[in-house]
Parts: structure tokens; sequence; C-alpha cells
């Protein structure tokens, strides 16, 4: 049987929370290292030219040896890559009707609007890549923590603490209404939208309703508007410096020096 | 929006207008001092995210559709904690379900988040629905199909402005603006459905919660101003090393930047009644004029500046009309 985005969304959630436990590399760098190099790799790969392919070979084999180090699993970073975004597809195929440029790509000569296809295509596994093993290899509590040192607003991280603390919750509560849903549409799995309105309408309802009763239950509890912060994040050490360096010399050293 | 779509310049601003107004947003429901707020945002983001999970089927096209929420959100527990609650679900998105990305989510945020909450709105839903309360099926059909067509909008200036495509402006436009109005009408009425259901079911509730905006929305105005003047000018200046799209992908084709033009009699008049009414041909002083020769290097910035100034005046202007509508009633 196939199942459905909110199941997908479970497991997913699931599936991260369990693979940030697990021991390797990444695993030991703290937090905001990782965010840091997560944003500097993504803007090193996107500063590349439109129509640049073996200059972004160094990228991978970066992430390659990162994600074996970190002992995530490979097929399951790829599962989740072929997964996303079948916009940036679309948006790409259109460059070979319209770039007819003669370009050499990877060594073959072919039209500009290939290239620069490719390219997309290259630069769109690397980002995705890359954002997946921070959240593998980090809880979320962790990086939401680690955004503060990069100045969130309070506020703002609370709602991320709230969000993912209620989210496989309300997630749940919603598979079971539409289960039941289904059971009652005799297996027709698609709603019409007055169907899919009361569906969620109630989903609404039930949710606001379980927000009171939280905050009735923060209340009784001394709740004043602030939120105490309990997530732990250890102090950057040696290791965390010497990774971020060594990661900031490969970034630059392969983006300004030609490999081939 | 998708982190291999962008240039690290275009993902930067935004970046730098979706945390701007993230800073903007936090203040805003620190100085209501409603506690009931942070868990709510909460949960009802947790919503947001199921809810968008689940479709519906599309009458007459056998495809289906889901909402987008930013509306529905803004509605239900008002603006700034709204627009928190959005920057958070699209987060958590992109960390997650890798959908987006890291750089991609200020332009994510600003196009679903920005536009919804700090716009359509305040802008034209909330003015709207106080002078009309019986057309509110109507106005948040049409508020949602707004929001799209400018969030579509914002996708296409940014992937052009980026490099990205070779497609050119004109075909890219036509291409996304015509697919986002259906969409834009379903999701529309999905959300008006789940906002009558939930009055229904929940009387009341809702208007207690939504934070006043009160004397926000000047200094709001203010912060767009420079928000648009910094960007016009910024995103100008990167533009005028780079040919835009259209351009470009004609000057690959027939060797020249500008299409020539030809015998047809109706792309001479229109070019004439172009050249006419365009006082910044190609973004920039008309060439030879003495301006043209006294301020040309400056000149794309200049005409970034007047552009978003322009706009914001149109933009402004229809605000003020629809308040001042408002307050003399």
């Amino acid at each position: 049987m196939k199942i459905s985005a909110l199941e997908r969304a479970i497991l997913v959630i699931d599936s991260f929370g369990k693979s940030a436990e697990t021991s390797g590399l990444l695993q030991g760098i703290s937090a905001e290292v990782k965010i840091f190099l997560t944003f500097l790799f993504t803007v090193t790969v996107l500063s590349f030219g439109r129509y640049d392919g073996v200059a972004l070979v160094p990228f991978f084999m970066m992430l390659a040896f990162l994600t074996a180090a970190s002992r995530i699993s490979f097929m399951r970073i790829f599962l989740r890559i072929g997964a996303v975004s079948p916009f940036v597809i679309f948006i790409g195929i259109l460059n070979p009707l319209f770039d007819h440029t003669n370009v050499i790509f990877f060594g073959i000569e072919t039209t500009g609007g290939w290239a620069s296809f490719f390219s997309i295509i290259l630069k769109f596994i690397l980002t995705v890549w890359c954002s997946l093993l921070l959240i593998s290899t980090t809880g979320f509590q962790v990086i939401v923590k680690g955004l503060k040192t990069f100045k969130i607003p309070q506020i703002l991280a609370n709602q991320f603490y709230f969000l993912f603390r209620y989210i496989r919750l309300i997630l749940k509560e919603a598979l079971t209404l539409k289960r039941a849903r289904e059971a009652r549409l005799s297996g027709e799995r698609k709603f019409d939208v007055r169907l899919f309105a009361n569906l969620v309408g109630t989903l609404a309802v039930r949710s606001i309703k379980r927000a009171d009763v939280i905050y009735n239950a923060m209340l009784a509890r001394g709740f004043d508007g602030d939120i105490p912060d309990v997530h732990k994040s250890r102090r950057a050490g040696v290791a965390d410096f010497l990774f971020l360096f060594l990661s900031i010399f490969c970034c630059i050293f392969f983006r300004f020096v030609s490999i081939y | 929006m998708a982190d291999a779509l962008i240039s690290p310049e275009v993902g930067g601003v935004l970046w730098a207008v979706s945390a701007a107004t993230a800073v903007y947003a936090a203040r805003q429901i620190a100085k209501d001092k409603d506690s009931k707020i942070i868990p709510l945002m909460g949960v009802i983001g947790a919503f947001i995210f199921a809810a968008q999970m689940i479709n519906f089927s599309i009458p007459l096209t056998g495809s289906s559709g889901h909402i987008g929420g930013g509306l529905l959100l803004a509605i239900l527990i008002g603006p700034h904690a709204a627009f928190l609650t959005m920057f958070s679900v699209l987060g958590v998105q992109a960390l997650f379900f890798a959908d987006g990305g890291l750089l991609a989510l200020g332009c994510n945020v600003f196009n679903m988040g920005v536009i919804t909450c700090y716009f359509v709105y305040p802008f034209i839903y909330k003015p709207l629905v106080e002078r009309m309360p019986k057309m509110r099926f109507v106005i948040t059909v049409f508020a949602a199909v707004l929001g799209l067509q400018l969030g579509a909008f914002g996708v296409v200036t940014q992937t052009l402005l980026s490099g990205i495509s070779a497609l050119p402006f004109s075909k890219f436009v036509i291409l996304m603006q015509p697919i986002h109005l259906a969409i834009g009408l379903v999701e529309g009425i999905a959300t008006a459905l789940i906002l009558e259901f939930v009055y229904k079911a929940a009387p009341g509730y809702f208007k207690a919660n939504a934070p006043t905006q009160g004397s926000a929305i000047p200094k709001l105005v203010l912060s767009f101003a420079v928000m648009a003047v910094v960007c016009g000018g910024l995103i100008s200046y990167f533009a005028s090393s780079h040919p835009d799209g259209l351009e470009w992908a004609i000057g690959k084709t027939i060797g020249s930047e500008e299409l020539v033009a030809g015998d047809s009699k109706i792309i001479a008049t229109a070019s004439d009644l172009q050249s006419k009414s365009a006082f910044l041909p190609d973004y920039s002083f008309s060439e030879g004029s003495a301006f043209g020769e006294k301020f040309g290097l400056f000149g794309t910035g200049f005409a970034g500046l007047v552009g978003g100034g322009i706009v914001l005046l149109l933009a402004g202007g229809t605000g003020f009309f629809l308040l001042r509508g408002r307050r003399s009633e």
C-alpha cells in the first residue's frame, strides 16, 4: 500500500532524530560550526557559473567523505534527494530550449542550455545533501540552540521548540482523522474540497483546544511569558576549530583553484 | 523555491529582508504581552504543517491541491504571530525535508510569509472584510489568489535576477502566473471553507487572540520603504552588469542584446509607445540626455530606486485609499 505524505513525514522526523544520536565525525562537531559551514558550503557551491560542472566534483568528494565518516547511509540521503523538488527540474529543463551557445561540459561539446541544466541539478544535489547532513548529524533542538548563537529572536527559537514538540502529535491526529474519513469513503483516497475543509477545520479546532490545555498546564507550572532554556549544547573545543578551519580552507581552495 | 535556483547575492538580500521582518514581528508580539499566543503559535504551526500534507481533488482536472496556509494563519492569529509561525514551518521543511534549502529559506519566507502577512492581509483582506463583512468568502478567495500571484512573481523575479534560468522574463511570467491563478482559486476556496467551519465550530475564539495592529502600520510602511529603496538600489547595481534573461537569451541567439525591429507595424507602434511612456528605458537614463551623460554609471541604481519608489507609491496609495475609506465610514 502506498504511504501518504503524513505517514512519510512522521517516518522522516523519527528517522532523523535517531541518526543524530549515533556516533561519527560530524556528530561530534558543535551545532554552531555545522550551521555556519552549511551556509558557507551552500554559498560557495552557488557562486559557481551557470555552465560549471567539473569544478563541482571536489565538493561531491567532500560530502561523500563526511557522509562516510559520520556513518550516515548514502542510500537514505539519495532517496531523500530524489523525493524533493520537481520544481528545480521543471525550471532547469526549459534552459535547453532557449540557450544554444556552444560550451564544453565535462569534456563534451554541448549547448549552454544542457550545460546549465546539469549544472543546476549538480548544485541542487550538493545543497540538499549538505542540509541533510546537518539535520542527520544534529538533533533539531540542538540546531535551534545553535541558531540562538546567531542571534535569532528568542520568540522564534521558542516557536521552533514548540512546533517541534507538537508536530508529531498533530501529524498523528491528522492521520487518524484522514484514515477515519477514508474508511467511510469506501477506499476512495481523494476528498472533494468541502470534505477537505471540514476535515482540516476539525483539525484546526482540535489544535486550538489543545493549545488552550497546554497554556493552562504551563500557567499551572509557573509560566510567566519566558521559557527557560533547558537544551544544553557543549562549548566549541579544539576539534571544532580545527574542523572549521579545514572546511573553510577546502571551500576556498576548491572554489578558486582549478583541479583540471 | 530551491537553493539551486538562486544566486548567493539574491539569497543574501532576501534573507536580510526576512530576518529583519522576523525581528520586527518578534518585537510586536513581545509588545502585546499576550503569553497565550506562544503555545498557540507552536500548535497551530504544527497544524498548518499537517494540513499542507492533506490533498483534495480539484474538480474536472483529475489533479489535487493543498493549502499554503499563510493567509489562513494571518486571519486566525494575526499577521505578526502568523509570520513567525510561517517562518518556523518553512524552516522545518527546509531542515527536515530539504524542501527549499537553507539559503532559499529567505526567499521562501518572503514569498509566502512577508507578502501574505504584511501585504495581502493588512492592506487587502483586513480593510475589505471590515468594510464588507458579508463578502468574507469572496474576499478570502481574492486575497489568496493575490497572495499566490505575488508569491509566484517573487519566484520568477528571484530566479531571473539570479541568472539561473535562460527562460525569457515574459515567457516565465506567462508560464507561472496562470498556473498559480488556478492554484490560488482552489486554495482560496479551501481556505474560505476552512474559515467558515472554524468560525462555526469555535465562534468568537479568534477575535480575542488576534493581536491588534494599532500604530504599527506607519512604522511598517516606513520599514518597507527603506527595504524597497535598499533592494531596488542594490539589486539594480548587480543587475547592471548582467543583462536580464530575455535580453541574454536573445543576445545569445541572434548576437545582439536588443531585438531588431522588423517591418511589423504593431512592433513599431508598440516600441514607439513604449519609448514615449518609459522615462527610464532599459532601467537607466535615456541615452544622449543631459542626465544620462552626467550620471551614466549611477543610472541603473537610480532607475532601481525610482522603480521601487513607484511600486511602493502605487501599493501604499491603494492601502491608504482603502484605509481612508474605512475611517470615513
